[in-house]
This record gives C-alpha cells, sequence and structure tokens, in this order.
C-alpha cells in the first residue's frame, strides 16, 4: 500500500467517524454524551489534517459521502455505543496502515502511530460499556 | 493467455534470483547490513518482559501477545512470588518510548506493531 492510498483509506474512515459519532452523540447523555462529541472534535481535526497531507502528497483529498449507513441501527444509547466501539475500531485499522504506509520520522508516521494510541483508548473506554474484550493488538490485520 | 502469464511470472522469478546468487558469492568480502531496528526491537522486547513479570491474568496474557508480536518469548520459570506490579506510570512510560521507537523505525512494519503495543499500553494505563 502506498502512502497515498493509505492516506485516502484513512480519509474515507475519518469521514466516517465523524458522521458516525454524529449520529451516535444524539442518544448519548451525560459523560457518554461528552465523550461523544470530545471523539468527534478530534476526529474532524484529524480529517483536516489528513486532506491536508494528501494534497501536500498532490492528491485530491476524496469528500465524504451524503450519509453513511451504519453496520446496525441506531436507536439508543447501547445501539450508539456499539456504534463508538466500532468507529474506533475502524480508525485503528486505518491508523495501522497509515503507520505501516509511512516513512520514518514523517508527518504522516507521526500522525498514525498518534491517532492509533487514541483511538485504542477510545475504543477500551467504549468497550468497557459493552463488556467486550479488546484485541492485543489494536489495529493489525487480522 | 493463461500459459503466457505463467511463463512471464517464472522468467520474473528466474531473473529476480540472479542478483541474489551474487550476493551469496560476495558474502565473505560484504559484511551483512544491520537491521536499522534491530535495537528498538530488543528496547521493546526487554520493556515487554519486564511488564510480563509485572502482570498477572488478562493484562498478562496481553504482554505475552506484545513479547510474541516483537518475537520474543516468555521466560519458562514461573515469576517470582514478590514480582512489582504493573503501575500505570510505567506503561505510560513504555507507551511514550514504544510510540518514539514507532515513529522512527525504518519497517512500516515494525513500525505499525510499536505503535500497536504502545496503544494497548496507553489503553491499559
Amino acid at each position: 500500500m502506498t502512502v497515498e492510498s493509505a492516506l485516502q483509506a484513512a480519509l474515507s474512515v475519518e469521514h466516517q467517524v465523524v458522521y458516525g459519532y454524529g449520529l451516535a452523540a444524539a442518544h448519548l447523555s451525560g459523560p457518554r454524551y461528552t465523550a461523544g462529541l470530545a471523539a468527534l472534535a478530534e476526529a474532524k481535526a484529524r480529517r483536516d489534517r489528513l486532506a491536508d497531507l494528501l494534497r501536500r502528497h498532490g492528491q485530491i483529498p476524496a469528500p465524504a459521502a451524503p450519509a453513511y449507513v451504519p453496520p446496525r441501527p441506531v436507536t439508543n444509547a447501547a445501539t450508539a455505543v456499539a456504534l463508538c466501539l466500532a468507529l474506533e475500531h475502524a480508525a485503528e485499522g486505518a491508523a495501522w496502515d497509515l503507520v505501516a504506509a509511512s516513512s520514518p520520522g514523517d508527518a504522516v508516521r507521526t500522525l498514525g502511530v498518534k491517532w492509533l494510541g487514541a483511538a485504542a483508548v477510545r475504543a477500551t473506554k467504549w468497550a468497557g460499556a459493552t463488556a467486550t474484550a479488546e484485541p492485543p493488538l489494536p489495529g493489525r490485520p487480522t | 493467455m493463461a500459459d503466457s502469464a505463467v511463463m512471464a511470472v517464472t522468467r520474473r522469478a528466474f531473473l529476480a534470483a540472479v542478483p541474489v546468487g551474487l550476493a551469496v558469492g560476495c558474502r565473505d568480502r560484504a559484511p551483512a547490513r544491520p537491521d536499522p531496528d534491530a535495537a528498538a526491537l530488543a528496547a521493546a522486547r526487554d520493556a515487554e518482559l519486564r511488564l510480563f513479570v509485572g502482570s498477572d491474568g488478562r493484562r498478562r496474557d496481553a504482554h505475552l501477545a506484545h513479547l510474541a508480536a516483537l518475537g520474543g518469548t516468555a521466560p519458562t520459570s514461573p515469576s517470582p512470588n514478590n514480582a512489582p506490579l504493573e503501575p500505570t506510570g510505567t506503561l505510560r512510560s513504555s507507551a511514550a518510548s514504544l510510540q518514539a521507537a514507532a515513529i522512527g523505525a525504518h519497517s512500516g512494519q515494525i513500525a505499525a506493531t510499536l505503535a500497536s503495543i504502545a496503544a494497548a499500553h496507553l489503553a491499559m494505563s
């Protein structure tokens, strides 16, 4: 995978993360709502950074789709938390691929490493609410 | 068409094999290039081994998986009863070191593995 294709794939995932957290937040309340909004803000900032990195690599960032269909209907807090967990797992995978495709010391590598850490921390918090065991190596292809 | 494709693959493999043979012939005069990530991997294995010894339960299983991903193995002798517990600060410190090693790693796959273990340590801390 080239760094350009990894960046486009990461941007595609981040578009879905932004959309998904917006959808999930509507069903969350209290600390989970706050956590969802914080994740949404981080995802928006990272989406813009990924688009910037793509332009620096001479690529045109792919736009977001008008809407995305979640893997399962989001109708309450439990299904919203499950969606948040799925979003972070997708982010872990995209971050792994980004790190693997990048060069030592460059901005893409740094972004990917930090993103993987942040996604794993959030995934563990969402997983705690669903009693799901997290994999020992976040993002590693299975 | 299918036969042509097979022939082309075979020929590519043969052509690719020639420099390998030449390299083998020159092995005595040309020292092998050291693995640029070897030191980072060894440091990560040492740190993971310390965390493995100081942990128990599911965390111990996770550190064992990390050790295996780094090409290491768990000690065969049982850990002493007075092994220090894995403190949160140790995990965070390890995560920072692993992230720095991941950013500098020459191999993308090694970088991703180090970053993933760092992520797991952050999530456990």
